[in-house]
């Protein structure tokens, strides 16, 4: 038994030999997340049994620039975009259960949409927040939010900031190469840009989302997030041209 | 390690800065605020926020130092790999399910032809037809005590010895508990140390008797 990796899952060799892996073009134009594409085909005529835990283990690269993020950003939600086109489309969609398709629209909706409306709600928030800091510090009377709605943003804020630090500290906890000081700055530097890097990786689904809604569905060609900090360097060189 | 300098020190100091500036602005302000109806004072406000985030804050990193492993739980593939091969003859068994996939499946018994930090080479004498799984669980029984882990198949191969029919197998080893993993080592350095000609004999009886 073969198998390899996607961005997405672990996909045994055979299950691409039955499925196919040529996924083909929407309205003309290639899909950029062929492997949701290829999950979503084969969930839809193999069942939810097909799925199931591999136990190999992965390594995953993140992105090394901005740029490089937000491409691999912007094909994420495109090519989900894409293959739930794709999906609605076939008669193995239609033949499911309204629940199941209800589940299947609305589940990837749902995450699509809290993703790109992070991008509103972090500008919004910073400056709101900012607004509220000056007039605290500068002892001006408060013109507050009611107090239900001001103790769900707090709740909101304890829980998105906390998010970040659980994800810092399992992601640093394992960095056996750097010293104790290292971990620290490194912590202390993800709180201290998350707000900005929320904004600014939401902005992208954002803007993805807004130009799907607005009827341009066109791509760029797929470029895959370059794996080393030279081949990113090269990336940047050959997209300036 | 990264030499700590001033420089470093300096970044260190404005990065922790940076956070609690962001840590004032979303949580303690915020709190502050919505304590206000409560509180009149800004310090007693200031203080009721900070006794918010300390609690909240404390149950998170309570939490997290609990389900944390600790770096000598971290599994074995981040180790490098060490492609000393010792010849030695251990007990082992093989059993043929991993992460819950097929479950019942055979265990079979089989012997190391040499081990290494990182994987071993075993034989077996199959009493039945088995399709090996890409992994494998494993269990290897040194002098004094048993030591279990998760492995990867990396080959099979039928190998004829003693004109009977053997399934060798080369397994890379994938997770070994903190514990067995020190008992492993600690065999290794030991039968390494060991005179070769020991270790081999033990393998050529191991190829002969099984």
């Amino acid at each position: 038994m073969s198998s390899f990796e996607t961005g997405l899952m672990v996909i045994v060799t055979t299950a691409v030999y039955s499925s196919g892996w040529d996924v083909g073009t929407l309205d003309g134009q290639p899909f950029v997340a062929e492997d949701h594409v290829f999950g979503v085909r084969t969930y839809l005529t193999k069942g939810p049994e097909i799925f199931g835990w591999h136990g190999c283990v992965m390594l995953e690269q993140p992105p090394f620039s901005f740029k490089a993020a937000r491409r691999q950003c912007h094909r994420w939600v495109m090519g989900v975009l894409q293959g739930m086109a794709m999906m609605q489309r076939t008669p193995e969609f239609r033949s499911l259960s309204k629940a199941s398709r209800f589940r299947f629209v609305w589940g990837v909706r749902f995450r699509i949409l809290t993703f790109a409306l992070g991008f509103p709600t972090g500008v919004f928030g910073l400056l709101y927040l900012l607004f509220l800091a000056g007039q605290k510090l500068s002892g001006q009377a408060s013109i507050s939010l009611p107090f239900p709605l001001i103790a769900w943003l707090v709740l909101v804020a304890f829980m998105w900031l906390n998010a970040t630090i659980i994800g810092a500290w399992y992601t640093l906890s394992s960095a056996r190469q750097m010293s104790a000081v290292q971990r620290w700055t490194g912590g202390a530097l993800v709180l201290a840009v998350a707000p900005v890097s929320g904004i600014l990786e939401s902005s992208v689904a954002f803007w993805t989302v807004t130009k799907w809604v607005s009827g341009n569905r066109e791509v760029s060609s797929w470029i895959p997030t370059p794996k080393s900090k030279q081949a990113d360097r090269v990336a940047h060189r050959e997209s300036a041209k | 390690m990264k030499k700590v300098t001033l420089l470093y020190i300096a970044w260190s100091l404005a990065c922790t800065l940076g956070a609690l500036a962001v840590v004032a602005l979303y949580l303690i302000i915020p709190s502050m605020v919505a304590l206000s109806p409560l509180l009149r004072d800004n310090w007693s406000q200031l203080l009721g926020a900070l006794g918010l985030l300390g609690l909240v804050e404390i149950a998170v990193l309570t939490v997290l130092t609990k389900t944390t492993p600790p770096y000598r739980d971290q599994t074995v593939q981040i180790e490098r790999r060490r492609a000393v091969r010792i010849p030695t003859s251990l007990d082992v068994e093989i059993g043929t399910a991993h992460a819950g996939v097929g479950a019942g499946k055979p265990q079979m018994r089989g012997r190391t032809l040499n081990v290494s930090r990182s994987g071993m080479a075993v034989l077996i004498k199959p009493d039945r037809s088995v399709v090996y799984p890409d992994h494998v669980t494993l269990r290897a029984h040194l002098p004094d005590q048993s030591v279990s882990a998760k492995a990867q198949l990396l080959e099979s191969e039928v190998v004829l010895v003693d004109d009977r029919l053997h399934h060798r197998l080369r397994l890379h080893l994938l997770v070994m508990d903190y514990d067995d993993r020190q008992r492993y080592l600690r065999h290794l350095a030991k039968i390494g140390a060991a005179d070769v000609a020991t270790t081999q004999e033990a393998n050529r009886s191991a190829l002969h008797n099984d």
